[in-house]
């Protein structure tokens, strides 16, 4: 079974799981900087098992756009 | 299975502090996802009560060329297995050598006790890197000479501060180097050159007992250059290390740590059944064992010959193991594919008794704490007991693969040290020698007795040329017969060597059973009217035959040539030198009245003994 994703964006942001939403994005969350953004990829790859492009990293600025990502990877995220 | 978030919560909510770090560490062990690793870390900094559990702050900072933050949870995770807290301080991208050399930069406020200085040529001098098929054999003399001249710049100003402990990442190569397979029969080439400006660094960092080089490349190679490099990283936010390298370079890091701090293990316990050997002797029987010959008896021998190459570096071999005795002994005298041998091991505890016991026994023959010790078993219940009896010991539990063992066993790296002495190179034969010693003492007949048959001799007098790495290591790693407990980096003590008001003195002792080496160390600071002893320590291997009354004698001897009168010692008491509470009382010293600092006491050189103890021989250089 995946990991809940708010659980790997949270771990990676050190804020709790139960406060983020898909509403959540990099301009309203103080902790997810470019740097952060870097990290985010990464614990994705490594929590799904996935390749992230550089290209759609540069796009992955908020959970639902995420969601979006992961779908199109063929990862079934919990509901 | 590994913990989960909310169990992990549960146990500190419930105080259990210790246990959720366990399991944590566990957790880590595992190599899990990033994200876990992230969380694994706000754990540790955040929620646990790390000060409760000892954890001591460590301020490290990173002078960098390229960005390195996303190395901090993994620094967090890897300071957490040598019970530290690190503060870290990045200084600004690429802005090294401004923080270096102005002594009013963010760097010098922060007062680090680590620096590391990971600068890549990448940065440095990028056209070494880019562009090196277009250069002129000229320019790329001129290049590299720069770059060197820059990072000499950068070392030597570091290095002056003498309590900084400054880490340098040496140069790294192209996976891919530029001119392609045709680089290694060329007389020059790129991965040539970056391999003579790496010799080159590496003498310059001889020239500063505080500067240590790190092969970045043999992190790298560990890793996978693949693996390691992470272009992504670099274009998005000039990271160019992937979160696996990261992991192996925190790790790195923390092995240049761990005896910067004095934190080595001295020895390694071992089990014998499926791990000196695979089978058991008491039910395969001495022909039936696995050793040498095909797999699996190839890796248990080579196995053997890693252990027999830490027991070369100055690790001491113990062996703890459930077994008949005599079926044990007769493999180590009979098998002829043995590596290792009974003289390899200062101590063997093959009875039944359980292995806690036998560890407890090992330390207090040996004279060395447990918190020293490495514990290596294939059982899971004797691996638990240990860990849960003996936390302090560092308990690994054997991988049941047996072409694993090797590479678990050199992948360790808390045995590492960053000196390397002679003392180093004979110590598995001088704890072997301490045994046979508490046996003489059994048989002999009063103490008297017992010391003169020991035939001691003592050299005593300011350090030798060879000395200089040994005296620096004593004051790092001596805790039990140690008044002061004062640690010393090398360039602290190149620093007395030099000074006319410091005295150092070195005790070397043998006897008929061996060399025992340089064991003894005095520091001396002289004032007016006194000295004042800054440092006594003996080296726990001759603890118990009166040589720190000699050491006395000799400071009195020589205090009263330099025409003073007192000697002034002093006492700081630790978790671990009660030992020696009331040496000086029990010498003639008298304590003077409690003030705040160090408990002292004044021993006026005409109460203190004049002579050496007759059964002792004792020569002044």
């Amino acid at each position: 079974m995946p990991e809940p994703l708010e659980e790997v964006i949270g771990s990676v942001l050190g804020v709790s799981p139960q406060s983020l939403s898909d509403d959540s994005s990099i301009e309203n969350v103080q902790a997810w900087d470019s740097l952060r953004q870097l990290s985010i990829l990464l614990a994705l790859e490594s929590a799904y098992g996935i390749t992230i492009t550089t290209d759609q990293a540069l796009d992955m600025n908020s959970i639902s756009a995420i969601r979006a990502l992961l779908a199109k990877h063929g990862v079934e995220l919990p509901p | 299975m590994s913990p989960n978030r909310e169990q992990i919560k549960k146990l500190i909510a419930q105080g259990r502090h210790q246990q959720a770090l366990d399991a944590l560490l566990d957790l880590l062990s595992e190599g899990p996802p990033l994200h876990k690793v992230h969380f694994a870390a706000q754990m540790i900094s955040d929620q646990i009560d790390t000060a409760s559990l000892g954890f001591k702050p460590l301020r490290i900072a990173i002078l960098r060329s390229f960005t390195l933050e996303l190395i901090e949870p993994f620094m967090i995770t890897a300071c957490a297995r040598l019970a530290l807290t690190p503060q870290l301080y990045f200084a600004p991208y690429n802005v090294i050598q401004q923080e270096v050399l102005d002594p009013n930069s963010p760097l010098h406020q922060f007062d680090p006790q680590i620096v590391i200085l990971a600068a890549r040529l990448h940065e440095l001098s990028p056209k070494l890197v880019w562009q090196f098929p277009s250069l002129s054999d000229q320019q790329i003399e001129q290049l590299s000479e720069e770059a060197l001249q820059d990072m000499g710049q950068i070392i030597s100003a570091l290095a002056k501060h003498s309590r900084y402990q400054v880490i340098v990442h040496n140069l790294s190569s192209p996976a891919y180097p530029a001119m392609g397979v045709i680089e290694s029969q060329l007389p020059t080439g790129q991965r040539l050159l970056i391999q003579h400006m790496n010799q080159q660094l590496r003498r310059l960092a001889q020239d500063y007992p505080n500067v240590y080089i790190l092969d970045f490349d043999q992190v790298r190679a560990r890793v996978g250059c693949d693996r390691f490099d992470d272009l992504r990283g670099w274009y998005l936010a000039k990271s160019p290390i992937s979160s696996a390298g990261m992991a192996e370079l925190a790790k790195e890091y923390a092995a240049f740590i761990r005896p910067l701090i004095s934190k080595t293990k001295k020895c390694l316990i071992l089990d014998l059944d499926n791990t000196l050997w695979g089978g058991i002797i008491g039910e395969d029987g001495l022909e039936g064992i696995k050793l040498g010959g095909d797999y699996p008896g190839n890796a248990f021998a080579e196995f053997q010959q890693a252990l027999l190459n830490l027991y070369h570096r100055g690790v001491i071999l113990a062996v703890a193991s459930k077994n008949n005795k005599a079926d044990a002994i007769e493999v180590f005298q009979k098998h002829p594919e043995m590596i290792l041998r009974q003289e390899h091991f200062a101590s063997m505890h093959i009875n039944w008794q359980d292995k806690v016991q036998s560890i407890r026994t090992i330390a207090a023959e040996l004279n060395i704490g447990t918190d020293s010790m490495v514990f290596m078993d294939d059982s899971d219940f004797e691996c638990e007991l240990v860990r849960q009896e003996l936390p302090e010991v560092l308990t690994l539990k054997l991988p049941g693969e047996p072409a694993k063992l090797r590479g678990k066993l050199e992948s360790l790296d808390c045995f590492d040290l960053l000196g390397y002495t002679a003392e180093d190179r004979a110590r598995g034969r001088q704890y072997r020698q301490q045994a046979q010693r508490s046996k003489a003492r059994a048989e002999g007949a009063s103490l008297e007795d017992f010391y003169r048959s020991l035939e001691i001799k003592l050299l005593i007098g300011p350090p030798q040329p060879g000395q200089f790495n040994r005296i620096v290591q004593m004051t790092q790693k001596t805790n039990q017969f140690n008044l002061t407990t004062r640690r010393y980096q090398p360039t602290d003590i190149k620093a007395m060597l030099d000074s006319p008001d410091t005295f150092v003195y070195a005790l070397r002792y043998a006897d008929r059973f061996g060399d025992a080496g340089l064991v003894g160390l005095a520091i001396v600071r002289t004032r007016a009217k006194d000295w004042l002893i800054d440092s006594l320590l003996l080296s726990c291997r001759v603890i118990g035959r009166t040589v720190e009354q000699a050491l006395l004698v000799y400071l009195a001897r020589q205090a009263r040539q330099a025409g003073v009168h007192r000697l002034i010692g002093e006492y700081i008491p630790t978790a671990k030198n009660v030992l020696v509470k009331d040496f000086y009382s029990s010498r003639g010293f008298e304590q003077i009245a409690a003030h705040d600092g160090p408990i002292q006491f004044r021993g006026n050189l005409d109460k203190l003994p004049a002579d050496y103890a007759d059964y002792l021989q004792v020569e002044e250089c």
